[in-house]
């Protein structure tokens, strides 16, 4: 491999990393607290997407940044009001529920999200020219790389580094993080831990509709970008551990890389070397590389 | 189960199984061509759901992945229909068992070694999308378009000579093959390994302790579910006609969850009842996109919060109400 | 000399950093009652489970009958012999007593070989009178129609030890077997082991907190305190041992 087909796989893997954190920040988010997985996180992505486009496209100003980035804090904030009244009314009420119950309630929401999507934007597929200063491609040298790409690596980035500064930083990450641990001591402590959930799911829902409205024109838009990124943000997650941001971090610049590499030497079986690498990690460390081992 | 009770048991399981196919059997003649075709699906959908049953609600195993068995059987029968049609159907029946059985082994010794719910969900659910992948690239498999022109076959037992090649004649042969793998399900559900599964379910490291070995037995069930899973598979691709990649996918693996959780996993007839009523549900709904998922979806999650016995259950809890009976152990089998 | 029929070699184990279990050694010998006693957290359930087979130490070996069974699964282990109990009993919640007993009678049948056809949707004859036998031996003959989640918690350790017993095992393991019982059920269910072992002629390995239950059962006795064997031999010896007196009584 020259020079050229390096730099191009390695931007192609922290694409493909970044695009994957976005929506896998938020599903791990709701796991490390509520212990749940979220198999509608892809469905709420996908209407934070559709929410950007309708927003972008009949609101105009496709074309600008600040429209582009406006439009994606529009859906994170839509999605987040959606957030809060599925924790209300279903995910509070499946605490109770037996795991694999909880696994096909979700998926439930899942499909129920896919619905709506279908009767309020069809079935077709759509999309969205990147805006203005990242439509082309940037050269170097010898190579070509799309400035979206860019743009989706830099937006992975700050949220990473916006997520540790809150996770880490700050007394509402504290919280948080105290909580994930061990509720039962922070309740005992007086933090209100039912509001920590709450706030916590709905964050982690804002970062699914702002992942969505950010992304929106790395690919073209259909009822099927749910099932397409939850699958490769459950592997990021499992891979990185299941709960912890820089897991997923960590988990999606393995996976990107892994997926790159993968789709150049083997590109007659894209995605094989993905579910390999699922497999071998739930084999050999099914708590991930950054996970915590729970009981057994 | 005393002798008595297990006889009885049988009985009314074999009873109900004679009205069911009975009922199937008649449905031709008072329905069009279009039902007819939709009714054939349905009892694929119910061997579908039951084998999922087995090991969801006897071996207490979530798998996402059923998908996979089902598109190996179709496309195992597709390929030997098209490429050695003079082999008997039955055969290919056989072989699409077998292969079915044969992708259970490898994908569960893999999957099965973290059986904790979440793990396994995810890995069978990855196992199916790497077979999609597989499926779309392979040329003779037909990549995304599938394999079309597959013709119902003509087949001969014996002195028997059917040829099920005209008309709807190959829904009869869908009945009669379904009622038996029904069959077998009841009878691996409520024998010795069913008990011994059940087991596992309730008190794995119990049963670990008595000497059962757990992961092996897991296995079993796994390869028994899938097997059966692709025989309906190999039922479906005649009677569809074409097959294509999409039946390997996520969404057809929900299709048995959906089934069973709707009619209610704690009842052996629970997946059949849900694969009916989805089965109106899809049918009236065709017509206008996202209602049949808004649909579905919302009736999953209804059952899930309130109805966990599914329809079935609820039909249980109303019957034993207006009966006014006391009965000392709830029935876990209809 | 009696015949070992038992022995850890130099266990070692822990969790992560933290070690559980530091070059513990014993034996049991064919026919004995061997009992482990030390306070909580010396490591008395972590040697229990790395001798039945739930934990493999990351040092030290576990022979049984002379072989090398240190990492043989626990469904071989139950196999080849070990019986094993635990502190809170584990039978299958929703079936009754009966059924119970019957996957158990079913497993050890198919342990010594026999193939159970899966069309024989009710046990033989055979097989349900060994599952009233083994009822009848724990005193539940009465309740097997009873299922085990509504059996009093006494009972259901009856059940759990008569289910063990299916297997005609040569050693039983029994964690904490009186742990959550009064004083009279205390009493019954030392008499139903100790009959118990007598009449099939089982070697007994247990761990326990109560010093009536230890010393009217114990032939011989092992002191762990913190991971580490600090005594073990005759129960009198051992109640003489200075440093067993010094763990015991020094702080109380």
């Amino acid at each position: 491999m020259g020079l050229a087909e390096w730099a191009t796989t390695l931007v192609n893997a922290m694409t493909w990393a970044m695009a994957t954190f976005l929506v896998a920040a938020g599903l791990t988010l709701i796991f490390g607290i509520l212990h749940i997985l979220n198999f509608s996180h892809g469905g709420f992505f996908m209407i934070g997407a559709y929410v950007a486009f309708t927003l972008l496209t009949r609101l105009g100003g496709a074309n600008s940044f600040s429209a582009y980035l406006l439009a994606a804090c529009a859906a994170a904030v839509v999605v987040a009001l959606l957030g809060a009244l599925v924790d209300r009314v279903i995910l509070q009420r499946l605490r109770r529920v037996e795991d694999a119950y909880v696994l096909i309630a979700t998926y439930a929401l899942l499909l129920v999200c896919e619905g709506g999507t279908k009767l309020i934007w069809g079935l077709g597929y759509q999309s969205l020219q990147p805006p203005s200063p990242f439509e082309g491609a940037v050269v170097v040298g010898n190579f070509a790389v799309p400035a979206f790409s860019l743009f989706v690596i830099g937006a992975g980035l700050a949220v990473f580094a916006g997520l540790e500064w809150l996770l880490g930083r700050t007394a509402a990450g504290r919280l948080i993080r105290a909580v994930a641990m061990d509720p039962w001591t922070a309740r005992l402590l007086g933090v209100n831990v039912t509001r920590v959930f709450a706030m916590t799911v709905v964050a982690g829902f804002a970062l699914a509709g702002l992942a969505g409205g950010l992304l929106l024109a790395n690919q073209s838009l259909s009822p099927e970008l749910a099932s397409v990124f939850i699958i490769q943000a459950f592997g990021v997650i499992i891979v990185g551990g299941m709960g912890s941001v820089r897991g997923a971090f960590l988990g999606a610049m393995l996976l990107g890389l892994i997926e790159s590499v993968g789709s150049y030497i083997l590109p007659d079986l894209p995605g094989l070397l993905f579910f390999a690498a699922l497999a071998v990690i739930l084999l050999w460390r099914p708590q991930g590389l950054l996970g915590r081992e729970r009981g057994t | 189960m005393m002798p008595a009770e297990a006889r009885a048991a049988r009985n009314r399981f074999l009873a109900t199984l004679l009205c069911v196919v009975v009922a199937g059997a008649i449905f031709p003649s008072v329905a069009n061509r279009g039902l007819v075709f939709i009714a054939g699906l349905l009892w694929i959908n119910v061997v579908f759901g039951l084998a999922f049953n087995l090991l969801f609600a006897t071996g207490g195993i979530l798998s996402f992945g059923q998908a996979m068995f089902y598109a190996v059987g179709a496309y195992a029968a597709s390929v030997l229909s098209l490429r050695l049609p003079e082999l008997p159907f039955l055969w290919a029946l056989l072989v699409s068992g077998l292969a079915g059985a044969g992708l259970a082994v490898v994908a569960g010794t893999v999957a099965l070694r973290r059986s904790e719910g979440v793990y396994f969900a995810v890995l069978t659910l990855a196992f199916g999308e790497l077979l999609h992948i597989v499926i779309t690239k392979s040329t003779l498999l037909g990549r995304n378009d599938g394999l079309n022109g597959i013709r119902r076959p003509v087949i001969d037992i014996g002195m028997l000579h059917l040829d099920f090649s005209a008309g709807d004649a190959f829904y009869y042969f869908i009945l009669v093959v379904c009622a038996f793998l029904v069959g077998v399900l009841w009878m691996v559900t409520h024998g010795a390994f069913g008990r011994a599964l059940l087991a596992i379910r309730q008190e794995a490291q119990r049963a670990e302790f008595l000497g059962m070995p757990v992961q092996r037995y897991r296995l079993i069930a796994f390869a028994i579910s899938g097997a059966i899973t692709a025989v309906a598979g190999a039922l479906a691709a005649p009677w569809l006609q074409i097959v294509t990649p999409d039946l390997a996918r996520w969404s057809n693996s929900t299709n048995p969850i959906l089934f069973t959780l709707l009619g209610g996993s704690g009842f052996f007839w629970g997946p059949a009842a849900g694969a009916a009523i989805l089965s109106v549900v899809f049918y009236t709904t065709r017509t206008l996109a996202g209602i049949a998922d808004l649909a579905t979806g919302g009736m999953l999650l209804v059952v899930v919060l309130s109805l966990p016995g599914g329809v079935l259950g609820l039909l249980n809890a109303v019957r034993q109400r207006a009966t006014r009976r006391h009965s000392g152990t709830e029935a876990a089998d209809g | 000399m009696a015949e070992i029929l038992l022995e850890a070699l130099g266990i070692y184990k822990g969790y992560g950093r933290i070690p559980v279990l530091k070059n513990v050694s014993l034996t049991i010998e064919r026919g004995e009652s061997h009992v482990v006693i030390g306070p909580n957290g010396a490591g008395k359930s972590t040697l229990f489970k790395v001798l039945t087979g739930e934990l493999y130490p990351s040092a030290g070996g576990v022979f049984f009958e002379g072989k090398d069974v240190t990492r043989t699964p626990a469904w071989q282990r139950a196999q080849r012999g070990f019986g094993r109990t635990f502190q809170v009993a584990r039978v299958f919640q929703h079936m009754s007593a009966r059924e119970n007993m019957l996957i158990a009678v079913e497993t050890a049948e198919r342990s010594r070989g026999a193939w159970i056809p899966p069309w024989r949707l009710a046990p033989t004859s055979a097989l349900e009178a060994r599952v009233a036998e083994l009822l009848e031996d724990v005193g539940l003959a009465d309740r097997a129609a009873t299922v085990a989640s509504e059996l009093a918690y006494g009972d259901r350790k009856r059940l759990e030890l008569g289910m063990t017993l299916a297997l005609q095992p040569s050693l039983l393991l029994l964690d904490e077997p009186t742990a959550g019982m009064s004083q009279s059920e205390r009493k019954a269910s030392v008499d139903l082991i100790a009959r118990v072992t007598r009449r099939h002629g089982i070697s007994l390995l247990l761990t326990e907190h109560d010093m009536g239950v230890v010393f009217g059962l114990a032939t011989r006795l092992t002191v762990l305190h913190y991971g580490e064997v600090i005594a073990s031999g005759e129960p009198d010896a051992v109640r003489e041992d200075a440093r067993v007196r010094e763990v015991y009584l020094g702080h109380e």
